[in-house]
């Protein structure tokens, strides 16, 4: 099979008259108001494709922006029919009128031009203070035609940094599954939902996808061979292996936070039990011997513990199990069914599944088992995983017989759906930061 | 105002099929705005191609199934020991098994849908792995019988009730 390279190329380039600011928002303080910000209509600077292309490119360049600005959590947009700076004006600071803008009720303002060519596209954006009346960041971005969208993803991300001192989420990806073609298949997008590749068509049955700590491969159950088997496609070169294809199942495999061990779910021909697995030596390490149903394991991001699910207890609970001492605590106690956890990205809080009458809800508690908390009150939610930054939680959520994703801040406010195009879609995971 | 490169970053990104083969080459360009990009590395982006082609297809959909005239088995909810009424059938199950000394099956193990797809994957393979493991002890040789667990993928009943739940809590006999 030949190689998915994808490439997409992004060039950065400060703009001229950079301030260097500190940290803009503090993200840590007390929620505050969503800043207004103006978008102006991106200006075509030139280039050499059809204006129905052009007028389309602009309007998704765009769009993207904005929805990663209403996004962010920081911003609101402010109305277009508000703008009263005249259109010619330029998109330097000192060309900039600033007075209008605020009339416009804009405090704060981008200005961007852009030049599509058959083979590139490149996009010159800034943004600006409007009471300081200053440009506060400014790049340049040059990419591929093809996913316009990761131009205005970039500039998202580098924004958010320069603002708040803290990495964007902008770029980062997200892994699903959908039966949508009559086969469960697995699917990846852009965090919003857009640019969806599907990456398996071997119309089994394609589960559980999981992330390289990198971001460059991914683990995935599989029944290609007729029985689940643990597969590692590399994102890149598009290889395709398994991983543990042994008599029984092979699933649930996750990374370790440093990538050399993969623990999964055996069952071997006698129970299903915890192992982990040594990808450099090969080394296989058995976590659990019992006879009941060890699965979905997560690991702390120290790499030092490992969550999972277990029936031992009667009903499926999460148990962690510290790996230097191998000793196992139980950390759920209500609850007739407690699934999927996920470890937030700063080891402080693990989200789950939960359900007591059939319809799942996420809830997120302390690493340690205390202050379980409820996040999800409607429809039947599933598959928690984490952003890169914590901020937010991806989950499935399932009404009736279809299943969609939602993304919500990890305090439960704020879920929006996620619209890729697939549809019913399920067990999603969030990428590590891809830069 | 100064005029200043910063800095370059160029990101190279996967995903998306496509190939590889990247070419450097420098770049000057001078924009519409005065501003001027002093030589800069730029990769030069690729047409991304199709998608992964079709894989051979190993599991078919729904694939012929020879009629084994044997009992399939039900189960409670996230239950995988065998009911008093499984026991009879797999008595039974087990009396054509050891009559039929060439017939080798395949125990599937199912689930309802009311669960996540791994640990549900893992109780279809207790439940099969606790038929075979019957089996055995009625005299059925464990080499002629196969598991597989389709944990809640395979579902026998499509509506969301639990006339339906309970037909697909099963372990179900397939002719290997």
């Amino acid at each position: 099979m030949r190689l998915f390279i994808s490439v997409l190329v992004i060039l950065a380039v400060f703009l001229s008259g950079e301030a260097r600011a500190k940290v803009y928002i503090d993200l840590s303080a007390p929620a505050v108001e969503r800043i207004p910000i103006a978008v102006q209509e991106f200006k075509d600077l030139g280039g050499s494709i059809p204006p129905e292309t052009l007028k389309a490119l602009r309007d998704e360049i765009m769009d993207t922006l904005k929805s990663d600005l209403v996004f962010s959590g920081i911003f609101k947009i402010v109305d277009k029919e508000a703008h009263i700076e005249d259109p010619k004006a330029g998109l330097t600071e000192a060309e900039t009128n600033f007075k209008d803008w605020r009339t416009s009720g804009a405090d704060t303002l981008i200005k961007a031009g852009f030049t599509a060519e058959k083979d590139r596209v490149t996009v010159e954006i800034r943004f600006f203070d409007c009471f300081k009346e200053k440009q506060i960041v400014g790049k340049k971005y040059i990419g591929s035609p093809n996913s316009p969208r990761r131009l205005m993803h970039y500039f998202a991300d580098q924004l958010y940094e320069e603002l708040t001192g803290r990495k964007g989420i902008f770029t980062s990806r997200i892994l699903f599954v959908s039966g949508k073609t009559g086969n469960k298949e697995i699917y990846i997008s852009d965090y919003d939902g857009k640019n969806v590749i599907q990456l398996t068509r071997n119309r089994s049955i394609n589960l559980s996808p999981q992330w390289s700590p990198d971001g460059k491969k991914i683990l995935y159950i599989s029944y290609k061979k007729g029985f689940p088997g643990l597969y590692m496609l590399d994102l890149r070169t598009g290889e395709d292996r398994a991983v543990s294809n042994k008599p029984g199942i092979n699933i649930g495999g996750r990374f370790s936070p440093d990538g050399n061990k993969i623990a999964l779910t055996l069952s071997g021909e006698k129970s299903p039990e915890l192992h982990v697995i040594d990808l450099n030596t090969g080394e296989d390490r058995k976590l659990t011997d019992n006879y009941g149903i060890d699965v979905s394991p997560t690991w702390s991001p120290d790499g030092k513990r490992i969550a999972f699910v277990s029936d031992t207890s009667g009903n499926p609970h999460i148990f962690v199990v510290d790996l230097g001492t191998a000793s196992v605590k139980r950390l759920t106690f209500d609850g007739k069914y407690n699934s999927s956890p996920s470890w937030s990205p700063d080891g402080k809080l693990i989200a789950f599944s939960r359900s007591d009458s059939g319809k799942f809800n996420i809830w997120v508690m302390r690493a340690n088992g205390s202050g379980a908390t409820q996040l999800t009150f409607s429809g039947s939610n599933r598959n928690p995983s984490w952003s890169p930054d914590g901020r937010y939680i991806i989950y499935s959520s399932s009404s009736g017989g279809a299943s969609s994703l939602f993304i919500m801040q990890s305090d439960g406010t704020g879920a929006r759906k996620i619209t890729t195009g697939v549809g019913n879609e399920t067990s999603p995971a969030w990428s590590p930061y891809l830069q | 105002m100064k005029r200043r490169i910063f800095s370059v970053a160029v990101a190279v990104f996967f995903v998306a099929m496509g190939l590889s083969g990247c070419t450097k080459k420098a770049v000057r360009t001078d924009v519409g705005v005065g501003l001027t990009e002093k030589q800069a590395e730029v990769v030069k982006a690729e047409p991304v191609k199709g998608e992964t082609p079709a894989e051979q297809a190993v599991v078919d959909k729904s694939p012929e199934q020879k009629v084994t005239g044997l009992t399939d088995i039900f189960f409670d909810f996230d239950r995988y020991s065998v009911r008093d009424d499984g026991v009879k059938a797999l008595d039974t199950d087990a009396k054509l098994l050891t009559s039929k000394k060439d017939m080798r099956v395949v125990i599937e193990g199912h689930c309802d849908e009311r669960g996540t797809d791994e640990y549900n994957i893992a109780l279809g393979d207790k439940r099969a792995e606790a038929v075979k493991r019957y089996l055995t002890t009625r005299g059925v040789e464990a080499s002629r019988m196969k598991v597989v667990s389709y944990g809640n993928e395979r579902p026998f009943c499509g509506n969301h009730d639990e006339e339906c739940w309970q037909s697909n809590r099963r372990a179900h006999f397939v002719a290997n």
